[in-house]
């Protein structure tokens, strides 16, 4: 058994519940370790959850990578129409990055799906019609 | 620069319009052995081609020849998807961007292909360049049905002689090629691939040889000897190597079989040599036991025998309607110590149509091809036997088997009757006339020559140790005098009444002129 089935098993268990209901979940799940002979892995426990939430806010994130901090403004409008046009999820954040090698343009990357209008693949794509 | 050049490059540039492109990714979470873990690729299919972001973070010069690492979808889990990685796998790093191609995996197929060699994908790998390809079909693809096939009625001519008598094979047959190893297996079918050559061109079938988990330097002989005997001029040669990914050589024989398919849906006949599926099985093993997928028996996979059925399967002789081409798989399999009856062993024998057995003990006794007549057998392919074969090899499987029966009784016995010892020198004399040595494979109308002289009873008069003499004069004798009856049995693929007459003389006619070959 893993310290990180535990954990996830953990997080499913307490989504959406109160304070008071997250105390008798925890209270069941300390019964639960105990009972398997697992209470070793309780030390590990909460670096798993931490890790469980990194994780799940990286997936709420959504990057915009640019050029440079000059075109940003330009391409946050790209990411608004976007956002409005409902294909990133309600609860996104933006995180803004610049990446010199893109060129121009702009990509928008989320856990899932990438919206990229670089100049780098644009150009990539040129030189790839040219030589084939 | 060539200025033809330049104005395309021109008219690109002011063509360019960077577009918007809405592509599902994924992000690389573990990768090691060949396999990686992904993250997200949200409606991932199964065996869809999979692209990793290799040029993330380079300059445009450094990206412009990068080659892309490619992989395919194998697992598709709750929260992760799993892939295997066809190569370039020390590239790939954690964190990494993964697109979704949203196509399963396919390769390029070309008629172009013929005479060249290609890896498990398609690409060339022997330096002659590019091949233009006619498009591409997906690397897996569910077999034909019962409506779309017909009966297998043509006979695939192996050119050795025990084999073309006794076990035949037909076009869109599957016969199972098994023996311990250093038996003879891949000369069998490099004989069978360079026998091809003495059939008309417009019947010819296209062979395809897949060596999967070879060393590199026998699939480089074996190309040069295809090479050197013309016979590349017909072949495909598709090459997954020892030092190959295990995901490349599960994939080789998937790929020979769309290579014959393409062919086939030509209304073309084609053959194909997967060397050998048990290395593809055991690539297979490793794949799975990465994949953390439940291991079985002898740790193989719960779906292993469908592996091998969906690849056989595909073997097929089509109805007319669907051009009646013709796919014919010659599968190998290597068995440790000739048991036949080991996991692999006795799956492919089950999916195959027949089997060439091949025992160490008879090669040991210098019986090349070392075919165990007892053992082989084909199910479909003396339905695909011509008129002349089957007029002349009736008798001999009977005679061979009595012959062995009494061989091991003789052992023990220390008088014989005169009968059984005439039957026992006759089954030695057939034995000696069945041997054949490597990369000389005969043509059909000269196997029903030599095995009809010896059913007829023209051997009996032949010392055992000069069979091999006797053969060479006899085919000497009709070359020069006797075409007419060779060249009958060609066009005919018969013995008429006619030409049997003709070749009851001729033979007559030999036996005066070569009596020093017979006993008086």
């Amino acid at each position: 058994m893993k310290a990180s089935w535990y954990a996830e098993a953990l997080t499913e268990a307490l989504s959406g519940k109160n304070e008071k209901e997250a105390e008798k979940v925890l209270a069941r799940f300390y019964e639960v370790i105990k009972a398997h002979g697992h209470t070793g892995l309780l030390p590990f426990i909460p670096a798993e959850l931490e890790k469980i939430e990194v994780r799940a806010q990286a997936h709420r994130e959504a990057i915009l990578v640019t050029a440079d901090t000059k075109s940003r403004t330009k391409w946050v409008h790209a990411y608004d129409h976007y956002f409005t046009e409902a294909l990133l999820p309600l609860d996104t954040t933006r995180r803004d990055i610049v990446d010199e090698t893109i060129i121009g343009g702009y990509q928008i990357r989320t856990k899932d799906l990438l919206i990229d209008s670089s100049y780098k693949r644009s150009l990539i794509e040129l030189y790839q019609n040219i030589t084939n | 620069m060539n200025t033809i050049l330049i104005e395309k490059i021109r008219k690109e540039i002011e063509a360019l319009e960077p577009k918007t492109k809405v592509e599902r990714i994924g992000t690389v979470v573990k990768a090691g052995d060949g396999i990686a873990e992904i993250e997200g690729l949200k409606d991932a299919m199964m065996a869809e081609m999979v692209v990793f972001e290799t040029t993330e973070g380079k300059a445009l010069k450094d990206a412009l020849d990068h080659e892309p690492v490619v992989g395919f979808v194998l697992n598709l889990e709750e929260d992760f998807v799993k892939t295997v990685i066809l190569s370039g796998a020390e590239r790939i790093r954690e964190g990494m961007v993964v697109r979704g191609t949203g196509k399963t995996l396919s390769i390029p197929v070309s008629s172009a292909m013929v005479g060249r060699v290609v890896n498990a994908l398609g690409e060339p790998i022997d330096g002659k360049g590019a091949i233009k390809e006619e498009g591409r079909l997906p690397i897996e693809r569910i077999a034909f049905g019962v409506i779309d096939r017909s009966g297998v009625d043509t006979p695939l001519h192996t050119g050795i002689k025990a084999i073309d008598a006794m076990v035949p094979i037909g076009r869109g047959q599957r016969e199972l090629i098994i023996g311990d190893r250093g038996t003879g297996k891949t000369a069998i079918a490099l004989d069978t691939i360079l026998n091809q050559g003495s059939e008309p061109k417009e019947t010819r079938p296209i062979c395809i040889y897949v060596a999967i988990g070879q060393k590199e330097s026998k699939v480089a002989r074996i190309v040069g000897d295809l090479e050197e005997r013309g016979a590349m001029a017909y072949t495909i040669v598709v090459v997954a190597g020892a030092s190959d990914p295990a995901a490349m050589q599960y994939l080789a024989p998937f790929t020979g079989a769309t290579i014959g398919e393409f062919f086939m849906l030509k209304g073309q006949d084609a053959l194909v040599v997967y060397d050998d599926l048990s290395k593809h099985a055991v690539a297979y093993r490793q794949m799975s036991l990465l994949l953390r997928r439940p291991p079985g028996r002898e740790a193989y996979p719960g779906d292993i025998f469908y592996l091998h059925s969906r690849l056989l399967e595909r073997s097929a002789k089509l109805s007319a309607k669907l051009g009646g081409g013709s796919l014919t798989a010659l599968p190998i399999i290597e068995t440790q110590q000739g048991d036949v009856s080991a996991y692999i062993p006795t799956n492919v024998i089950s999916i195959t149509d027949g089997q060439i057995y091949l025992d160490t003990d008879l090669f040991n006794k210098d019986m090349r091809p070392a075919i165990n007549v007892g053992l082989s057998v084909s199910r479909v392919g003396s339905a695909a036997q011509t008129k002349a074969m089957k007029k002349v090899a009736g008798k001999i499987r009977l005679e061979l088997a009595q012959f062995r029966e009494l061989e091991a009784f003789m052992q023990f016995a220390s008088d014989l009757d005169k009968e059984t010892k005439d039957r026992i020198e006759k089954g030695r004399r057939l034995s000696e006339l069945l041997k054949q040595p490597n990369g000389h494979p005969s043509s059909f109308e000269k196997e029903v020559l030599a095995i009809y002289a010896g059913v007829s009873g023209l051997i009996d008069g032949v010392k055992v140790e000069d069979m091999r003499l006797f053969e060479t004069k006899l085919m000497e004798y009709f070359d020069h005098h006797a075409a007419g009856v060779i060249e009958a049995m060609r066009t005919e693929r018969a013995i008429s009444d006619a030409t049997e007459a003709e070749l009851k003389a001729a033979l007559a006619s030999f036996k005066s002129v070569h009596h020093e070959l017979f006993i008086a």
